[in-house]
């Protein structure tokens, strides 16, 4: 269980570009939710998972994983637990080094000084072929070589080849063609549901936000305006989505247009 | 021709050391370590002094473990105190000049004539055997080989993947809960001993060791690493490690032939800035050209 206690982040405090990126924010993620997130630019989704990864650390308020306190921890030690994907889908991967290099740094299967064995290289191919998408075949490819599609299912199979406590999606799909945008989303979806991890996906795809996981929440200005689950999600549509934001916040969402669009 | 060839050997294979070090700080670290010309003289400083009070064996080992401590220091700033690397490396650099001099204690020069060194030491082993007389190949040709295994073993662990991977991705390394500090820590201390096992095998097989024994070292590594890098483009690690020695011989190979051309001595260190600005240079260059001459025709017409 993960659980922010009162959370808060300014930038540049007591200067005039002081901005507020998390506002006394609470949110318990209960073992095996899937929720995604949704608001404006700047309105904190990235900030927030920035302090839950350990690449901010918050100016108040703690941030608890299953009971222990990691509102100070390295992102070293945090990412132990806590697996994550960004939008830019080679920020996941080494590549300079093979898809079978990068997924055993990833696995950490036995001593540091262990080299990859055949029965690794076996369970890696294994793995790869579950994401249907050919890397079973490149074990020995660097990853610079890899499609951007690719490269994000190997970074999403690197997240959770040690199923993680947490699951950060950072708009991982965003950057991706349609096409390997949704390939990408449905092994999203099937590794999260089949490890039952605990899942929080930031998604500008309103339609993506309401079919995926079981509770959406939205962020403006660093606060949670909403934060919808079961029978009043289920009947939630898109455009209820972005009439409820102008009407909490006052202002139109900045790519409102875009979303609809999806 | 015979004994320029063998010296060429001998020196390109001592210098691989060296290259190799850089190999793990420059190329898998992506840290351009300027200790590298002090490490050096480290190496052969304290080599030389151990070697006379302890004998050879023991000076290797004693070479190996300061170059360690100079590369634990260096990264150490760089990584506990937030110093750039670069300005860790000169200032470790600076900071040795005077380490080095108190080492030998406080002479500029050591001369090892009468002191047993590793080439002695074979060259007595090797007496009557066909490979008399050819101890500092030998020699050397065995400390590279080791060297190399040693890192084609590393690199290919664990360990040594997420030292590539700290030089190739670091936030990537990060999220997978492997400290990039740490990795740069061990990678450093590697590269450092390297160093310094390269700068006493050179003070003992030229039986002496002065302040200025690694001056331009650096560059003239770097320099037999890119020379490397061109002929060995990619491929599998042991083939880019063997293409880095294979680099360091034949940097000495043109140095020699250019000397032999009557370039003098003292333009080496002119000759390997220029081979390494070059290698850093053309491929940027090659990039640039086509947009160059597409701006000049672009200016003509109008």
């Amino acid at each position: 269980m993960l659980e922010l206690r009162h959370i808060t982040k300014i930038f540049n405090p007591h200067t005039v570009n002081e901005k507020i990126g998390i506002n006394d924010l609470s949110l318990t993620v209960n073992d095996g939710e899937f929720i995604t997130i949704i608001g404006s630019n700047g309105s904190g989704k990235s900030t927030l998972f920035n302090l839950i990864g350990g690449t901010l650390i918050s100016d108040s308020g703690d941030i608890f994983l299953d009971g222990n306190n990691i509102t100070l921890q390295k992102p070293c030690l945090r990412s132990r637990s806590i697996g994550r994907l960004f939008q830019d889908p080679m920020a996941g991967t080494a590549p300079d080094m093979t898809v079978a290099e990068n997924l055993a740094l990833a696995a950490k299967s036995g001593g540091w000084l262990k080299t990859i064995s055949r029965s690794d290289r076996q369970f890696f191919r294994q793995k790869l072929s579950q994401l249907e998408m050919g890397l079973e075949d490149c074990l020995d490819q660097p990853v610079g070589l890899l499609s951007g599609g690719q490269r994000q299912a190997l970074s999403l199979m690197m997240a959770t080849v040690n199923p993680p406590r947490v699951l950060l999606l950072d708009e991982h799909t965003a950057a991706l063609d349609p096409s390997s945008g949704a390939k990408v989303l449905e092994i999203t979806e099937k590794i999260v549901t089949s490890q039952h991890l605990s899942c929080l996906m930031v998604t500008h795809n309103m339609a993506d936000a309401l079919k995926m996981g079981g509770r959406t929440i939205m962020l403006d200005r660093g606060k949670i305006i909403m934060d919808i689950s079961g029978k009043e999600r289920a009947q939630a549509s898109v455009s209820s989505l972005v009439e409820r934001f102008r009407s909490t916040s006052g202002k139109m969402l900045d790519d409102d247009e875009l979303m609809l669009n999806n | 021709m015979s004994n320029l060839l063998s010296s060429v050997i001998e020196l390109g294979l001592i210098n691989a050391l060296t290259v190799l070090a850089l190999f793990v700080s420059y190329r898998v670290l992506d840290i351009c370590d300027l200790s590298t010309d002090g490490c050096f003289t480290l190496g052969g400083a304290v080599g030389a002094v151990v070697a006379i009070s302890f004998g050879p064996c023991l000076s290797l080992l004693a070479a190996v473990g300061a170059g360690m401590l100079c590369g634990l220091v260096t990264s150490l700033l760089q990584t506990k105190l937030g110093v750039n690397s670069l300005l860790a490396g000169i200032a470790v650099n600076t900071a040795l000049y005077s380490v080095n001099i108190a080492v030998m204690k406080g002479s500029a020069l050591i001369n090892l004539n009468k002191v047993t060194t590793v080439f002695s030491l074979t060259r007595q082993a090797l007496i009557n055997t066909p490979l008399a007389g050819c101890q500092t190949i030998i020699v050397a040709l065995i400390t590279v080989i080791l060297a190399v295994a040693f890192l084609n073993f590393f690199l290919r662990t664990r360990l040594g993947l997420a030292l590539r991977a700290t030089g190739d991705n670091h936030q990537m390394v990060e999220n997978s809960s492997i400290d990039p500090h740490r990795m740069k820590i061990i990678g450093l201390i590697i590269s450092g001993g390297l160093t310094a096992l390269s700068g006493c095998l050179l003070a003992q097989s030229q039986k002496s060791v002065n302040i200025d024994i690694g001056s331009g070292i650096l560059t003239v590594a770097l320099a037999s690493l890119l020379i490397g890098r061109i002929f060995f483009p990619r491929g599998k690690l042991i083939v880019q490690l063997v293409g880095s020695v294979a680099g360091s011989l034949l940097f000495r190979f043109i140095y020699a032939l250019a000397l032999k051309l009557n370039m003098p001595a003292y333009m080496l260190k002119l000759v390997s800035s220029s081979i390494v600005l070059l290698a850093i240079s053309l491929p940027y260059l090659q990039t640039q050209y086509p947009l160059f001459i597409r701006r000049l025709r672009q200016n003509r017409r109008a």
